[in-house]
């Protein structure tokens, strides 16, 4: 019954293959010569080497990972605590609460954005770091928290009752047997909040300030005055990191699965 | 079982919705309302008058250019994600692992490092004129870029991955003995496909339709670099209300309107499939 | 309700007027049960009687909205599960996926404290008794389902409890596993000289393996006593149809003559023993009867009920006879073997002899 013709396997190769296409022009001239795009002229490491000289640039690098790494533990942390004190627990603004808390990656990012832009005018917050720690960990959370309730509902209540049962009180039931079983979603929601943080552009833009910039910032004004083939350096890099934690992220999902079948 | 104290866990996240989703989103509804005064400022008197300026041409004319842009994104995905997701769902074990992956990959890139690659690919001299012109089909480069058609483009390889994968999360669940049921009873190929394939897979559709409508209402950027500033959106407007027009609360009455149009289409979802959550959103 | 257990004095557990509402819904309705040291109790009821909630109570995952929970004299309703010296066999075995069996079987002693060698000799010692030696390293995905039940068993058996309650522990696993299963669940019980309490909706597990069976209905209890009391005289109609599915008939009383009382209804006239309880003529009273007690013949006698074959089906090594009164009332005859000369449609009349048959639900009459 299973079984995939030529054709519909032919479309398959051709959608992916129109997905990498711009990926790979931005990886092949990273290597060019040339500064303009438009022609090969020959294979060169200088934009690599020109990328490691570009201070700006390494520090709007440095920017995003750090806020990445911090907005993604931030919500880690809370969005995992909110999941398991939510799944457990029952009170009447549960469902609200749940719609508020998701809320975040629901809207159009350019509403966030706004909307943050005058909530931390109003409260007087310096834009900087605060502000967009702020930001990027509120539309992480929903990612983590998501996850993490997805797999607490697949979880045998009675998995933890056993535990209980056995001896073992309230909070060593949590270390020994619910944070194992929920681990692979936490890392797997941090991952892929991390990787949101990472590329986000438009709630960026809102919140940062002139002195501190993200590298999507830096590539998004690039983009309107002109491009360096230092980015196409850059991101070729960064796609090689991103297919590692990819694959990392896989084997997690794939544990977590399996975990989950018993 | 007594968990007296379990739900404390949540206090961070409780904490952390109110002040910073709940007070700005009242703080939207309260600023939409607001009073804008010369200059970047605006005082707290009650007003409709935001809302009554969207009346005006320039702003409906932008809405409907987004509304439009959104409506040709997300039926060109359905197209297009559809039978991608419905194959992807029929392949083997170690196909369908592939392929997702394959999918996530480039959709975890940075979305601009792939918007540029298209500049590379579209622009006068890039790569796709090259071809054509190599090819013979056209004697002077297309000047796509910077155009309505690059702009769609855009917005369609950015969303795309997302109707692919909520289409692919409904086809995997499917049962496909039903299929096989509607065969044996008597139902030609298409006639099972209609009734039942995509009766079932409907709410990833659906949950599909929803992923890729609403964030392309508010995608500015894709038309800002592939479109130049030839196509205004609601989202560009916003952020060039809070910006460059300094008028806060009329940012507010546009985000308040959008976010308006999103709820709603949620809520359509959600009325219409019978669930409440996305089919592959995480 | 409590019979003359309590009088032994040596009741390790005792349960006085539980009752518990889940969401306004009462699923428990005053339970009293009192359970002797070593004593094999098993609690049988259709889904939904309470009797999983009753294991969860004992166990201390539920609190019971009132009542009192005594372990060895003490009531424990206030104490955490993990303080009790009870352990629990889950109906889904709830192994840790993520530990091996041996941390698995070894977790109540991590969690005491217990030092390596002890450890290690327990977790041998547990293991073997359940026929699950060389299996330490494997993780559960990698178990069949009766293995994870053995190392369910094991683990619940380390910290030898006084009482170990196990939810139909059996359910998920095949007919002949669990025949296997039970004798071997018997076997160990007698060797280990614990108390288990076991719940289930099986009559025939319940038969095979209990000192003493309470039937469970709607969160009281309906019956309580010994396998074969309940299943030679039940007392209502439910424990007769549920224990040994016998044929439960309704009829107005005639006489009582030698120790029998005469009954009648539309389908004829039939037979059940007088329990001593005054009779009135004209009274409407029920009997059970079990298939195998009734006799079947083509020719009438003067107290017999007529009615027509209506198929003849094959289960269990056993035939099945549903015979069809002239009421409308249906008897189920069975037979072992294969071989029955009656053929569908065939008109029959049914007796059987006057101790086969037993009246029930006597106490509601009153």
């Amino acid at each position: 019954m299973k079984k995939v013709g030529a054709l519909p396997k032919l479309y398959l190769a051709l959608v992916l293959l129109v997905t990498y296409l711009p990926i790979a022009v931005v990886i092949v001239f990273s290597f060019n010569d040339a500064k303009l795009p438009v022609s090969w002229t020959g294979f060169s490491w200088r934009w690599y080497e020109a990328l490691l000289r570009d201070a700006a640039l390494m520090e709007a690098l440095r920017n995003s990972l750090l806020l990445g790494a911090a907005s993604s533990a931030f919500a880690a942390v809370i969005g995992t605590l909110g999941a398991i004190g939510m799944a457990r627990a029952h009170y009447k603004t549960k469902g609200m609460m749940e719609y508020l808390s998701t809320l975040p990656i629901m809207l159009p990012e350019i509403i966030l954005g706004m909307v943050f832009m005058a909530f931390f005018a109003l409260l007087r917050l310096p834009f900087g770091w605060t502000t967009l720690i702020i930001a990027h960990t509120s539309f992480c959370i929903p990612y983590v928290f998501l996850m993490v309730k997805a797999r607490l509902v697949g979880i045998d209540k009675s998995i933890e009752e056993a535990a209980r049962d056995l001896g073992a009180s309230p909070a060593r039931t949590f270390f020994d047997v619910t944070l194992p079983l929920i681990l692979p979603a936490v890392l797997s929601g941090c991952i892929l909040s991390f990787a949101m943080s990472f590329d986000d552009v438009v709630i960026s833009i809102f919140v940062s300030s002139p002195t501190v910039s993200t590298l999507p910032i830096k590539v998004y004004t690039q983009m309107r005055t002109g491009v360096t083939p230092e980015i196409n350096a850059l991101c070729t890099l960064i796609l090689i990191a991103v297919v590692l934690i990819l694959l990392v992220s896989a084997a997690l999902r794939r544990k977590s699965a399996s975990d989950g079948k018993q | 079982m007594k968990r007296g104290r379990i739900w404390l866990c949540a206090a961070p996240l409780y904490a952390f919705t109110l002040v910073f989703v709940l007070g700005p989103a009242l703080y939207l509804v309260a600023l939409s309302f607001a009073q804008n005064t010369a200059g970047t400022g605006f005082c707290w008197a009650f007003t409709l008058e935001n809302f009554a300026r969207m009346r005006d041409p320039i702003y409906l004319k932008c809405f409907r250019e987004s509304f439009r842009l959104a409506l040709s994104t997300t039926v060109l995905n359905v197209l297009l994600g559809y039978p991608f997701g419905y194959f992807m769902g029929r392949l083997g074990a170690r196909g369908k692992r592939l392929l997702t992956f394959l999918i996530m990959a480039p959709f975890w890139t940075s979305s601009l490092i792939r918007l540029y690659g298209w500049i590379i690919l579209l622009q006068v001299k890039g790569v796709f004129n090259r071809v054509l012109l190599w090819l013979g089909v056209v004697d002077e480069p297309l000047k796509i870029l910077y155009s309505y058609p690059a702009v769609l483009i855009g917005m369609v390889y950015a969303l795309l991955p997302f109707m692919i994968l909520a289409v692919y999360t409904s086809v995997e669940k499917l049962d496909w003995t039903l299929v096989e049921a509607a065969r044996d009873l008597g139902a030609s190929r298409v006639k099972a496909f209609c009734t039942v394939t995509l009766r079932l897979t409907l709410p990833g559709l659906m949950s599909g339709v929803v992923l890729t409508f609403v964030p392309s209402m508010g995608l500015f950027f894709i038309a800002d670099i592939l479109g130049g500033n030839k196509i205004v959106l609601v989202g560009s407007l916003i952020q060039d209300q809070m910006t460059r027009g300094g008028n806060q609360p009329f940012a507010a009455a546009l985000a308040l309107v959008l976010a308006a149009m999103t709820t709603l289409m949620l809520w359509l979802y959600r009325r219409l499939t019978g669930t409440s959550e996305l089919e592959g959103v995480v | 309700m409590s019979e003359a257990l309590t009088a032994a004095g040596s009741a390790i557990l005792e349960l006085r007027d539980i009752t518990k509402s889940f969401d306004g819904a009462r699923v428990l309705r005053g339970i009293s049960l009192s359970v002797r040291e070593g004593e094999f109790v098993t609690l049988l009821g259709a889904s939904g009687c309470g009797k999983t909630t009753i294991l969860r109570i004992i166990a201390g995952l539920e609190t019971p909205d009132g009542g009192e929970v005594l372990l060895e004299g003490r009531d424990v309703v206030r104490e955490p599960p993990e303080k009790r010296n009870v352990n629990t066999v889950f109906q889904s075995y709830a192994l840790f996926p993520h530990m091996t069996v041996r941390q698995n079987v070894a977790y109540a002693l991590k969690i005491r404290g217990a030092d390596k060698g002890e450890t290690e000799r327990r977790v041998r010692d547990a293991l073997a008794m359940v026929q699950m030696e060389g299996s330490e390293k494997k993780t559960p995905a990698q178990l069949s389902g009766g293995q994870r039940q053995r190392v369910a068993i094991a683990r619940a058996l380390i910290n030898r409890p006084k009482v170990l309650l196990l939810d139909e522990p059996l359910g998920a696993l095949d007919l002949q596993l669990r025949r296997q299963m039970q004798y071997e669940l018997k076997k160990l019980q007698r060797q280990l000289g614990t108390t288990f309490i076991y719940v289930t909706h099986d009559q025939e597990e319940a038969i095979n393996l209990s000192d003493r069976i309470v039937v469970l209905r709607d969160g009281r209890i309906e019956q309580q006593g010994a396998p074969n009391e309940i299943y030679d005289r039940p007392r209502t109609s439910y424990a007769a149809r549920f224990v040994g599915s016998a044929n439960v008939l309704h009829g107005t009383a005639v006489r009582v003559e030698g120790g029998a009382v005469l009954l009648e209804n539309g389908g004829g006239a039939m037979r059940a023993r007088w329990d001593g309880l005054p009779v009135e003529t004209g009274e409407a009273l029920t009997l059970a009867v079990r298939g195998e007690n009734v006799e079947i013949s083509r020719e009438a006698s003067d107290v017999c009920l007529r009615g027509v074959v209506e198929a003849n089906t094959f289960a269990g090594g056993m035939l099945r006879i549903p015979v069809r009164l002239n009421d409308g009332a249906e008897v189920v005859i069975t037979r072992q073997g294969i071989h029955f000369d009656f053929a569908a449609g065939e008109t029959v009349y049914l007796r059987w002899h006057a101790d086969a048959a037993v009246l029930v639900d006597r106490e509601e009459a009153v």
